[in-house]
Protein backbone atom coordinates (compact mmCIF):
# COMPACT_ATOMS: atom_id res chain seq x y z
CA UNK A 1 0.00 0.00 0.00
CA UNK A 2 1.00 3.68 -0.54
CA UNK A 3 1.64 6.25 2.15
CA UNK A 4 3.04 9.89 2.41
CA UNK A 5 5.80 9.99 5.20
CA UNK A 6 6.26 13.46 6.44
CA UNK A 7 9.26 14.39 8.83
CA UNK A 8 9.02 17.60 11.00
CA UNK A 9 11.92 19.80 12.52
CA UNK A 10 15.47 18.29 12.98
CA UNK A 11 14.29 14.51 11.96
CA UNK A 12 14.18 15.98 8.13
CA UNK A 13 17.65 14.79 7.68
CA UNK A 14 16.16 11.40 6.80
CA UNK A 15 14.72 12.50 3.78
CA UNK A 16 17.53 13.98 2.99
CA UNK A 17 16.19 17.61 3.31
CA UNK A 18 13.07 16.84 1.77
CA UNK A 19 9.69 17.45 3.19
CA UNK A 20 7.86 14.47 2.47
CA UNK A 21 7.77 11.20 0.90
CA UNK A 22 5.51 8.98 -0.91
CA UNK A 23 6.59 5.20 -0.17
CA UNK A 24 5.56 1.65 -0.34
CA UNK A 25 5.40 -0.25 2.50
CA UNK A 26 3.44 -3.97 3.38
CA UNK A 27 -0.29 -3.39 4.25
CA UNK A 28 -0.81 -2.96 7.19
CA UNK A 29 2.33 -2.40 8.91
CA UNK A 30 3.17 -0.36 11.75
CA UNK A 31 4.02 3.61 11.95
CA UNK A 32 7.58 1.94 12.88
CA UNK A 33 8.32 -0.40 10.31
CA UNK A 34 7.06 2.43 7.74
CA UNK A 35 9.59 4.31 9.17
CA UNK A 36 12.15 1.90 8.75
CA UNK A 37 11.38 1.61 5.22
CA UNK A 38 13.02 5.32 5.15
CA UNK A 39 15.78 4.53 7.40
CA UNK A 40 14.78 5.86 10.55
CA UNK A 41 14.79 3.13 13.31
CA UNK A 42 13.43 5.14 16.20
CA UNK A 43 15.18 3.29 18.52
CA UNK A 44 18.24 4.99 17.38
CA UNK A 45 17.58 8.37 17.39
CA UNK A 46 17.50 10.23 20.61
CA UNK A 47 15.80 13.21 19.83
CA UNK A 48 12.82 11.03 18.31
CA UNK A 49 9.38 12.32 19.73
CA UNK A 50 6.26 11.25 18.23
CA UNK A 51 3.99 10.19 15.31
CA UNK A 52 0.91 11.49 13.99
CA UNK A 53 -1.48 9.91 11.02
CA UNK A 54 -4.08 12.36 9.27
CA UNK A 55 -3.09 15.07 11.50
CA UNK A 56 -4.02 12.78 14.65
CA UNK A 57 -1.37 11.71 17.42
CA UNK A 58 -0.87 7.90 17.73
CA UNK A 59 1.27 5.37 19.07
CA UNK A 60 4.12 4.39 17.21
CA UNK A 61 3.05 0.63 16.62
CA UNK A 62 -0.54 1.28 15.84
CA UNK A 63 -1.15 0.40 12.20
CA UNK A 64 -1.39 2.01 9.04
CA UNK A 65 -3.83 1.88 6.05
CA UNK A 66 -4.03 2.74 2.59
CA UNK A 67 -3.36 6.66 1.61
CA UNK A 68 -2.56 7.69 5.56
CA UNK A 69 -0.23 10.42 6.05
CA UNK A 70 2.57 9.55 8.40
CA UNK A 71 4.40 12.52 10.05
CA UNK A 72 6.75 12.24 12.76
CA UNK A 73 8.08 14.83 15.05
CA UNK A 74 11.45 15.16 17.07
CA UNK A 75 11.45 15.32 20.90
CA UNK A 76 11.27 18.98 22.16
CA UNK A 77 11.73 19.43 25.54
CA UNK A 78 14.00 22.44 26.63
CA UNK A 79 13.00 25.55 28.17
CA UNK B 1 -7.54 52.74 33.13
CA UNK B 2 -4.27 53.81 33.72
CA UNK B 3 -2.26 54.91 30.78
CA UNK B 4 0.38 52.21 31.08
CA UNK B 5 -2.34 49.58 29.56
CA UNK B 6 -3.68 51.92 27.16
CA UNK B 7 -2.09 50.01 23.81
CA UNK B 8 -3.79 46.59 25.37
CA UNK B 9 -6.96 48.13 23.97
CA UNK B 10 -6.86 46.91 20.86
CA UNK B 11 -6.43 43.53 22.07
CA UNK B 12 -8.53 43.52 25.63
CA UNK B 13 -11.47 45.48 26.72
CA UNK B 14 -10.56 47.30 29.90
CA UNK B 15 -13.03 45.21 31.92
CA UNK B 16 -10.78 42.40 30.72
CA UNK B 17 -7.43 44.21 31.81
CA UNK B 18 -9.04 45.29 34.88
CA UNK B 19 -9.91 41.63 35.76
CA UNK B 20 -6.02 40.96 34.90
CA UNK B 21 -4.84 42.65 37.87
CA UNK B 22 -7.17 40.17 40.23
CA UNK B 23 -5.34 36.67 39.12
CA UNK B 24 -2.52 35.09 39.56
CA UNK B 25 0.07 32.68 37.78
CA UNK B 26 2.56 30.05 38.50
CA UNK B 27 5.61 30.51 36.26
CA UNK B 28 7.64 27.28 36.24
CA UNK B 29 11.07 27.84 35.34
CA UNK B 30 12.76 30.78 34.99
CA UNK B 31 15.22 29.97 32.16
CA UNK B 32 14.21 31.30 28.45
CA UNK B 33 10.93 30.40 28.02
CA UNK B 34 9.54 31.63 31.98
CA UNK B 35 11.69 34.68 31.32
CA UNK B 36 9.39 36.04 28.41
CA UNK B 37 6.44 35.05 29.77
CA UNK B 38 6.95 37.25 32.96
CA UNK B 39 8.02 39.81 31.14
CA UNK B 40 4.87 39.29 28.59
CA UNK B 41 2.51 38.65 31.76
CA UNK B 42 3.71 41.83 33.92
CA UNK B 43 2.89 44.43 30.68
CA UNK B 44 -0.38 42.49 30.22
CA UNK B 45 -0.90 43.67 33.85
CA UNK B 46 -1.53 40.71 35.86
CA UNK B 47 -1.88 40.49 39.44
CA UNK B 48 0.38 38.05 41.08
CA UNK B 49 3.12 35.77 39.87
CA UNK B 50 4.93 33.31 41.70
CA UNK B 51 8.09 32.27 40.23
CA UNK B 52 9.54 29.17 40.76
CA UNK B 53 13.12 28.24 40.14
CA UNK B 54 16.34 26.54 41.54
CA UNK B 55 18.73 27.56 38.85
CA UNK B 56 21.55 30.24 39.04
CA UNK B 57 22.11 32.03 35.53
CA UNK B 58 25.35 30.65 33.46
CA UNK B 59 26.91 32.36 30.94
CA UNK B 60 25.39 30.13 28.21
CA UNK B 61 22.58 31.69 28.98
CA UNK B 62 22.93 34.95 28.12
CA UNK B 63 22.21 34.19 24.23
CA UNK B 64 18.59 33.84 25.11
CA UNK B 65 17.40 34.22 28.85
CA UNK B 66 16.08 37.85 28.63
CA UNK B 67 16.77 38.15 32.71
CA UNK B 68 20.02 36.92 32.15
CA UNK B 69 22.75 39.89 31.79
CA UNK B 70 26.53 40.09 32.70
CA UNK B 71 25.89 41.34 35.94
CA UNK B 72 23.64 38.48 37.82
CA UNK B 73 25.74 35.35 36.49
CA UNK B 74 25.85 33.33 39.56
CA UNK B 75 22.33 34.59 40.89
CA UNK B 76 19.09 32.88 41.19
CA UNK B 77 17.02 32.93 38.29
CA UNK B 78 13.81 33.06 40.06
CA UNK B 79 14.98 36.20 41.97
CA UNK B 80 16.69 38.17 39.41
CA UNK B 81 13.21 37.57 37.31
CA UNK B 82 11.36 39.13 40.05
CA UNK B 83 13.91 42.05 40.41
CA UNK B 84 13.28 42.59 36.23
CA UNK B 85 9.46 42.67 36.75
CA UNK B 86 9.42 44.93 39.91
CA UNK B 87 11.40 47.65 37.42
CA UNK B 88 8.26 46.75 34.56
CA UNK B 89 5.38 46.70 37.25
CA UNK B 90 5.55 47.60 40.51
CA UNK B 91 2.20 46.95 41.05
CA UNK B 92 2.30 43.50 40.70
CA UNK B 93 2.77 41.34 43.62
CA UNK B 94 5.99 39.03 43.14
CA UNK B 95 6.99 35.55 44.99
CA UNK B 96 9.77 34.17 44.03
CA UNK B 97 11.14 30.70 45.09
CA UNK B 98 14.71 30.10 44.27
CA UNK B 99 14.23 26.08 44.61
CA UNK B 100 14.13 23.37 41.91
CA UNK B 101 9.85 22.16 41.19
CA UNK B 102 9.19 19.60 43.95
CA UNK B 103 5.62 18.15 44.86
CA UNK B 104 5.77 19.96 47.88
CA UNK B 105 6.51 23.71 46.85
CA UNK B 106 4.10 22.91 43.50
CA UNK B 107 1.23 21.91 45.81
CA UNK B 108 1.42 25.33 47.67
CA UNK B 109 1.38 27.68 45.30
CA UNK B 110 -0.72 25.93 42.43
CA UNK B 111 -3.97 25.63 44.09
CA UNK B 112 -4.18 29.30 44.41
CA UNK B 113 -3.61 29.69 41.02
CA UNK B 114 -5.68 30.82 38.03
CA UNK B 115 -2.83 29.20 35.23
CA UNK B 116 0.29 27.65 35.69
CA UNK B 117 3.01 27.74 33.14
CA UNK B 118 5.40 24.57 32.35
CA UNK B 119 8.90 27.03 31.43
CA UNK B 120 10.74 23.88 32.83
CA UNK B 121 13.88 22.22 30.45
CA UNK B 122 13.27 18.58 31.42
CA UNK B 123 10.60 15.70 31.15
CA UNK B 124 10.40 14.44 34.60
CA UNK B 125 9.66 17.91 35.75
CA UNK B 126 6.79 18.40 33.34
CA UNK B 127 5.19 15.00 34.42
CA UNK B 128 5.59 16.44 37.92
CA UNK B 129 3.93 19.73 37.17
CA UNK B 130 1.59 18.55 35.00
CA UNK B 131 0.29 15.97 37.95
CA UNK B 132 0.17 18.69 40.73
CA UNK B 133 -1.69 21.32 38.43
CA UNK B 134 -4.25 18.66 37.77
CA UNK B 135 -4.14 17.84 42.08
CA UNK B 136 -5.03 21.58 42.27
CA UNK B 137 -7.72 21.31 39.57
CA UNK B 138 -5.28 24.55 37.53
CA UNK B 139 -5.13 24.82 33.94
CA UNK B 140 -1.39 24.27 32.57
CA UNK B 141 0.37 25.87 29.50
CA UNK B 142 3.31 23.47 28.33
CA UNK B 143 6.02 25.29 26.05
CA UNK B 144 9.08 23.66 24.76
CA UNK B 145 11.78 24.35 22.72
CA UNK B 146 14.98 23.00 20.78
CA UNK B 147 16.84 24.90 17.85
CA UNK B 148 14.67 26.25 15.65
CA UNK B 149 11.89 24.32 17.22
CA UNK B 150 8.92 25.07 19.64
CA UNK B 151 5.60 23.03 21.03
CA UNK B 152 2.54 24.71 22.94
CA UNK B 153 -0.37 23.07 24.63
CA UNK B 154 -2.79 23.75 26.90
CA UNK B 155 -3.59 21.37 29.13
CA UNK B 156 -6.78 21.19 31.89
CA UNK B 157 -7.33 19.30 34.63
CA UNK B 158 -7.77 15.21 33.49
CA UNK B 159 -6.42 15.87 30.07
CA UNK B 160 -2.93 14.43 30.94
CA UNK B 161 -1.04 15.91 27.23
CA UNK B 162 2.30 15.50 28.87
CA UNK B 163 2.00 12.00 29.17
CA UNK B 164 0.52 11.88 25.92
CA UNK B 165 3.44 13.78 24.36
CA UNK B 166 6.62 12.23 25.88
CA UNK B 167 5.66 8.80 27.23
CA UNK B 168 4.03 6.82 24.39
CA UNK B 169 5.39 3.79 22.88
CA UNK B 170 8.46 5.82 20.89
CA UNK B 171 9.81 6.74 24.38
CA UNK B 172 12.31 4.38 24.94
CA UNK B 173 16.09 4.70 26.51
CA UNK B 174 18.38 6.10 24.15
CA UNK B 175 21.55 7.32 24.66
CA UNK B 176 23.41 9.74 22.91
CA UNK B 177 25.58 12.60 22.13
CA UNK B 178 22.57 14.50 21.27
CA UNK B 179 21.02 13.41 24.38
CA UNK B 180 18.33 10.71 26.19
CA UNK B 181 15.03 10.04 26.41
CA UNK B 182 15.20 11.36 30.09
CA UNK B 183 15.03 14.66 29.25
CA UNK B 184 18.48 15.26 29.47
CA UNK B 185 19.04 17.42 26.50
CA UNK B 186 22.72 16.46 25.86
CA UNK B 187 25.62 18.82 24.96
CA UNK B 188 23.49 20.41 21.96
CA UNK B 189 20.53 21.56 23.94
CA UNK B 190 19.28 25.13 23.94
CA UNK B 191 18.01 27.34 21.28
CA UNK B 192 18.64 31.11 20.54
CA UNK B 193 16.64 34.29 21.44
CA UNK B 194 14.22 33.79 19.12
CA UNK B 195 12.90 30.54 19.58
CA UNK B 196 12.17 30.73 23.57
CA UNK B 197 10.50 34.29 22.80
CA UNK B 198 8.28 33.09 19.96
CA UNK B 199 6.98 29.71 21.97
CA UNK B 200 6.77 32.01 25.54
CA UNK B 201 4.43 34.44 23.36
CA UNK B 202 2.27 31.94 22.17
CA UNK B 203 2.12 30.36 25.86
CA UNK B 204 1.45 33.32 27.17
CA UNK B 205 -1.46 34.39 24.55
CA UNK B 206 -2.90 31.01 25.63
CA UNK B 207 -2.69 31.68 29.30
CA UNK B 208 -4.52 34.89 29.16
CA UNK B 209 -7.41 33.30 27.07
CA UNK B 210 -7.78 30.90 29.84
CA UNK B 211 -7.52 33.91 32.36
CA UNK B 212 -10.16 36.00 30.47
CA UNK B 213 -12.30 32.67 29.61
CA UNK B 214 -11.88 32.76 26.13
CA UNK B 215 -11.96 29.84 24.50
CA UNK B 216 -8.77 27.70 24.20
CA UNK B 217 -8.22 27.25 20.69
CA UNK B 218 -4.73 24.65 21.72
CA UNK B 219 -6.68 22.45 24.37
CA UNK B 220 -5.91 18.82 23.22
CA UNK B 221 -4.64 20.41 20.50
CA UNK B 222 0.06 20.66 20.29
CA UNK B 223 1.15 23.95 18.26
CA UNK B 224 4.43 22.88 16.43
CA UNK B 225 6.14 25.12 15.43
CA UNK B 226 9.64 25.18 12.96
CA UNK B 227 11.18 28.94 12.77
CA UNK B 228 13.12 27.62 9.98
CA UNK B 229 10.94 26.68 7.49
CA UNK B 230 7.67 28.73 9.24
CA UNK B 231 5.59 25.54 9.17
CA UNK B 232 3.01 25.74 12.08
CA UNK B 233 0.63 23.15 12.95
CA UNK B 234 -1.88 21.70 15.40
CA UNK B 235 -2.29 18.27 15.99
CA UNK B 236 -4.79 16.05 17.68
CA UNK B 237 -4.21 14.89 20.63
CA UNK B 238 -7.25 12.78 22.03
CA UNK B 239 -10.36 11.61 19.64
Amino acid sequence: MEITITLRGALKKYLDGDNERKVIVPDGCTCDEALKVIGLDHKKVARFGFVAVNGMKVMIYDRLKEGDELKAYPRISGG
Amino acid sequence: MEKRYEKNLSAFSEEEINRLHYLKICIVGCGGLGGYIAEEMARAGIGMITLIDGDVFDESNLNRQIVCNEKNIGKKKASETKKRIEQINSEIQITAIDEAADEKNCKEVFRDCQVVFDAVDNIPARILIEKKAEEAGVPLVHGAVNGWYGQVCVIYPGDRIIEKIFSDGAAETVNTKEGDRTGNEGAKAGAPAFTPAAVASVQTAEGIKVLLKKESILRKKLLTMDLMDQEYESIKLDG
